[in-house]
This record gives structure tokens, C-alpha cells and sequence, in this order.
């Protein structure tokens, strides 16, 4: 029986197919917020909590704990100061744990520029899939995803993005040589581009080199004007926007190495004595903090589910006067087709095979709605994680 | 004595608006064709649904095939229906959504026994009809005499014992009518079965076995 009232359903939703359209898109739309919301707060839990297990510690200038730990996993955001280099090599200096220090802030076509030592491929695991890892200064390797959004590949270059069209100081875009393409992780790596520490401070504009002066031609007025032996330059003499081997002596950062920022560091303690030590040494610091970097994406996704709980909350208000609106469909839907159930009635067919078409019926359109919602939901977490740099 | 197909003795029936039905006695037998002729609001249709057992009388009995239609559960009524009885109405009553060869079949989806002798005996009776052409065509893009034409194929799909048919050529013109009776009779004549055939037409009636006269039906 079930095999010709599927049929007469099946017959009767083609049949009225605007009606049955609008269903389907109204329960998709009902479901896709809730659903949308959980499979991206499940792709962000695992993201982090993923990324989170394979980075014990992270170091970085006190401050909110979850910037800095959101900042040294996904690269996004910004910690509100930095980091000096020599707390990170102070770390290092203990013995007790290898530390991978990361300075963020730049990016290149919108990707973010991670400034590392190539330690930081190795402890992620990463491979590069085309090309060689970055060695020299202003080399890069770029993540897959990455890549493939700036459209280069291993030999080609890229340009560092400025911070802003009107800000003259800023730095002047650097271009970066990409000797490499990592392979794919399914993780934040993706969507960055990696370089060393020392790029990473001049395409911040800390670090620059000069065209030597000898260079320029000798009718143009290098010198400015000269004040107590100090030559005040003439602002024809441009910043290397391109490191070359030919000009890559010139580089160099102005002031103290020691005080030199990063963003953070990635701390991997070498036995758990040593992570327990550490923790106690920073637990107390003035001015630097050691997270542990489960603890916190555990606290911060604790925030995330509470919120996502209102979402639960209206979702089931939104679905109960969604039913109740079905109902109602159902019952004009009856009223109108009052002639089509009296007829089948007549020549014999039960009130319970009626009942099981018209629920088919809807069933169906209630289970296609349900499918164009999970699908949107998968469509629009992935979208989103992936703006995230998660998953 | 063989018993009547349809024995219909001192009945009763009442509508809520005080509309009474009163039949004293009709009977029909196997393989006879009797019209049932009266003015409208006479009760003709009313008695159709009684004969069917879609609704109850108040009093007397209505015996199909030698049962009582109140001495069978309301799941037998059904099935009879179904399967026994072909209904034939004066709006034809076909499905919107369904084409020709799915409205003929109708009787055999709802109860999930669609098989290929059923779709095979569908387009039979669709030739037979003269309509063969329409199977795979929806009612709203038929005539009234293609539509009633469908209707009765349907009444005649499962090879019904009793075909019951409602004012069946009274929204068609005298040619389209006189079709659908004809068809009407020789469907009936070929299975052997009884036809109670309704109208307030009086043309066409030497065709039949009997007329019965239900002016007086109704009190």
C-alpha cells in the first residue's frame, strides 16, 4: 500500500510544486540558522581544540589571554603589546622547552604574514609540497590555500599588503620571493604565508635597507642639509622595496635586537616537570604571561557554546511557530482539497491511508527542506571556517 | 432463486435539514440495468450513497451481495467498495494531480496493488473508452465527455459486481452523453455485473432493463 500512496504524495507535491517549493524553502531556511550555528561551533571546537593540543604553551606580553592565544593559533586578531624577543629567548635559554617565536601583523593579499624560525615547520609538521622552505631574507613559503588565493606558486613573488592608502609612514610594500608551497593541513597553516623573523620586521616597516647613496646619480641632491656631522638624506633616497642578494647587506633594524617584538611564542616543553616549572616562573611575571593553550580555547569555546544556547533557544521558538504555521497549512490544504479526499473516501480508501498521504506528503517536504538546510549549513560553515583560517 | 446483486427494503433515511429518503423496495439482479429517474431533490443521489454503503439508513436494510451493509465493519465497507462497486459522478471527480492511466488505477494505488494486469486492463478500458491517447494526459487538459469517459473507466477497473453511477451525462452535451451511457451499459453487460444508472434525463432510457420512477421518494 505504502508503494502507491508514496506515488499519489509524490504525484500531488509535483503537482503543486510553487506550494510545495515555498515549503521547502521556508523549512530550510528555519533550520539552516540552528544548524549553521552548531556544525560551525563543532568545526571551530575541533579546530582549536586540534590546534590547541599541538601547542602546549604560548608566551606573550600580558594581557587578554584569548587574543594572544587566538593571535598565536589562527593568526588572526592582534595582542595589545608585544612580545620582546629576549623573554622568548630567555625561555629558550632555560633548557626546558623549545620555543618557536611568531611575529604576526602583516599579511600579503590578505593572507597573514608569519614571521618564524623554520623550527616552526617542523614542530607543525609541515611539508612543503612545491619548492624549497625559506632560507634567505625575504624569502617565503606560502600555505596551500594561500597559494592558491594569491595565485603564485614556488618561484614566483608576492607582495606584502600596506597598511594603510593614506598613512605615508607606513611601510612601503615589500616583495617577497616565495620559494615554496606547503602542502594542504586542513588547519590556520593554510592560509598564511611564512617567513623569517627578520622579513617579518621589515615588511613591518622596523627593518629596511637602503640603495647605497653612491648609486644615485651624482647631479641629484643627496644631502639634504648636514647638522653637527649628521647628513639629513634627501627623500629621493627610496627604501628597497625588493631583497635582493645584491642588496641584502643593507638591511638592518635600528635599536636594541634584545627588545625586538614579537607577537608571542610557541613554547613545547620538553617533559611535563618542565612545562609544570615554567607555568610557576610566568605565573607571577609583571609584564609576561605562559598559557596553556587547551585551557584557554577550552575557556574561550565554554563562552561560544553558552551564546550558542540563545541560538538553541529562538531556533526552537522559531520551529514551534514554524509548526504551528504547517499545521495551519495542512488544515487550508485539507479545506481545499476537501472534494479529492471525499472522492477517495467514496470509491473506498481508508481515513488511516488519507491521513498516511497527506503526512507523506508534507513529510516529504518537511525532509527536503530539512536536507537544503543541512546542506546550506555545510555550505556556509565551511565558508566561514575557512575566513576563520579554522578547520 | 438466485438473491438480488442489490436488495433495498423498506429504508429510511434522514438529512439533518429534515430531508427524508423512503424506499419501500428495489432490487436488482445480476447483469440487469435498471435507470432511476426523478427531478433533482428527489433523493436519487442520497439512495446511490446508501446503495454503497457510505452512509447508514436510519431504517430497513440495504443488502449487497446477500450481506447487510450494517452487519459488515466499516474496513469491509471499504473494501467493498473498493473492489466490488464502481462509483461514477456527476463531476466526474477525477484527481488533479494524477493523468489518465493514474486516475483509472486509482482504486488499485490507494490500496498499493498496482500490478501490469491492472495497468495492462487501465489502457483496455482507455481503448475502449476511445481515449487511449489521453492516458498519459492530466483531467484539466480534457474535454467534460474525455473526463467523464475517464471517470467511468475507472468505475470499471477492478471489474466491479455493481456499478453505481450519479447524474453521469449531466454536464455533457447529447452526443458526449449518449457515448458515456453506451459505453456505461456495455462495460456492465460484459462483466455480467448490475448498473443503477441516475438521471432527470428521460432520453436514452429504452436502453435499459428498467426504469424506476423515485418521484415519490422523498417526504
Amino acid at each position: 500500500m505504502i508503494g502507491g500512496v508514496l506515488r499519489l504524495a509524490w504525484r500531488s507535491i509535483a503537482h503543486y510544486r510553487v506550494r510545495s517549493l515555498l515549503l521547502v524553502l521556508a523549512f530550510g531556511l528555519v533550520f539552516l540558522l540552528p544548524l549553521a550555528v552548531d556544525r560551525l561551533v563543532e568545526r571551530l571546537g575541533d579546530a582549536l581544540g586540534d590546534r590547541a593540543a599541538s601547542t602546549p604553551l604560548v608566551l606573550g606580553a600580558r594581557g587578554s589571554r584569548f587574543d594572544l592565544v587566538l593571535a598565536a593559533l589562527t593568526f588572526r586578531g592582534r595582542v595589545p603589546r608585544p612580545l620582546p624577543l629576549a623573554e622568548a629567548e630567555g625561555l629558550r635559554a632555560t633548557g626546558r622547552a623549545d620555543v618557536v617565536p611568531l611575529v604576526l601583523g602583516s599579511s600579503v593579499g590578505g593572507a597573514p604574514l608569519v614571521g618564524t624560525s623554520p623550527d616552526y615547520l617542523e614542530r607543525r609538521g609541515l611539508r612543503v609540497a612545491r619548492g624549497e622552505p625559506f632560507v634567505w631574507l625575504g624569502e617565503a613559503v606560502c600555505g596551500s590555500a594561500a597559494a592558491a588565493a594569491l595565485g603564485v606558486d614556488a618561484g614566483g613573488t608576492a607582495l606584502t599588503d600596506r597598511g594603510s592608502l593614506y598613512d605615508l609612514a607606513s611601510a612601503a610594500p615589500l616583495r617577497l620571493r616565495i620559494r615554496g608551497v606547503l602542502a594542504e593541513t586542513g588547519t590556520a597553516d593554510d592560509h598564511a604565508v611564512f617567513c623569517g623573523l627578520e622579513t617579518a620586521w621589515v615588511a613591518a616597516g622596523l627593518a629596511h635597507g637602503h640603495v647605497a647613496a653612491e648609486e644615485v646619480d651624482a647631479d641629484r641632491r643627496l644631502a639634504a642639509a648636514e647638522e653637527e656631522g649628521v647628513f639629513v638624506l634627501d627623500a629621493s633616497v627610496t627604501e628597497a622595496t625588493e631583497i635582493t642578494p645584491e642588496n641584502r647587506a643593507s638591511f638592518h633594524v635600528h635599536g636594541d635586537p634584545a627588545e625586538r617584538p614579537v607577537t608571542a611564542a610557541l613554547v613545547w616543553p620538553d617533559d611535563p616537570k618542565g612545562s609544570t616549572i615554567l607555568r610557576g616562573r610566568y605565573r607571577v611575571h609583571d609584564t609576561v604571561q605562559l598559557l596553556v593553550a587547551r585551557d584557554v580555547t577550552d575557556e574561550l569555546l565554554g563562552y561560544v557554546v553558552r551564546a550558542k544556547r540563545f541560538f538553541d533557544a529562538n531556533a526552537v521558538l522559531v520551529a514551534a511557530g514554524t509548526g504551528l504555521l504547517l499545521a495551519l497549512v495542512v488544515l487550508l490544504t485539507i479545506r481545499a482539497r476537501r472534494r479529492e479526499l471525499d472522492t477517495l473516501a467514496k470509491i473506498g480508501c481508508g481515513r488511516g491511508t488519507i491521513a498516511a498521504m497527506i503526512g507523506l506528503e508534507f513529510g516529504i517536504v518537511c525532509l527536503a527542506g530539512l536536507a537544503l538546510a543541512l546542506a546550506g549549513a555545510a555550505v556556509v560553515s565551511a565558508l566561514l571556517s575557512a575566513g576563520w583560517g579554522g578547520a | 432463486m438466485t438473491a438480488p446483486l442489490l436488495d433495498v427494503a423498506d429504508l429510511r433515511f434522514e438529512w439533518p435539514d429534515g430531508f427524508a429518503l423512503s424506499v419501500a423496495r428495489f432490487a436488482l439482479a445480476a447483469g440487469e440495468a435498471v435507470a432511476v429517474v426523478g427531478p433533482s431533490g428527489c433523493g436519487k443521489s442520497t439512495f446511490l450513497h446508501l446503495a454503497a454503503g457510505i452512509l447508514r439508513p436510519a431504517a430497513g436494510s440495504v443488502r449487497f451481495e446477500g450481506a447487510d451493509w450494517a452487519a459488515r465493519s466499516e474496513r469491509e465497507r471499504r473494501r467493498r467498495r473498493r473492489t466490488r462497486i464502481g462509483l461514477v459522478f456527476q463531476e466526474f471527480e477525477l484527481l488533479d494531480h494524477l493523468d489518465a492511466t493514474e486516475n483509472v488505477l486509482l482504486p488499485h494505488l490507494v490500496a498499493g496493488e498496482v500490478d501490469a494486469a491492472g495497468r495492462a486492463r487501465a489502457a483496455q478500458l482507455l481503448e475502449t473508452a476511445g481515449i487511449a491517447h489521453l492516458a498519459g494526459r492530466k483531467p484539466r487538459r480534457m474535454s467534460h465527455g474525455e473526463r467523464q469517459r475517464v471517470a467511468l473507466c475507472r468505475a470499471l477497473s477492478t471489474a466491479p459486481s455493481l456499478v453505481l453511477a450519479d447524474e453521469p451525462t449531466g454536464n455533457l452535451d447529447p452526443a458526449s452523453g449518449e457515448r458515456v451511457r453506451a459505453l456505461l451499459l456495455e462495460g456492465v453487460r460484459e462483466s455480467g455485473g448490475g448498473l443503477v444508472f441516475v438521471t432527470h434525463d428521460r432520453t436514452g432510457l429504452d436502453a435499459f432493463d428498467r426504469v424506476v420512477d423515485a418521484a415519490e421518494w422523498a417526504s
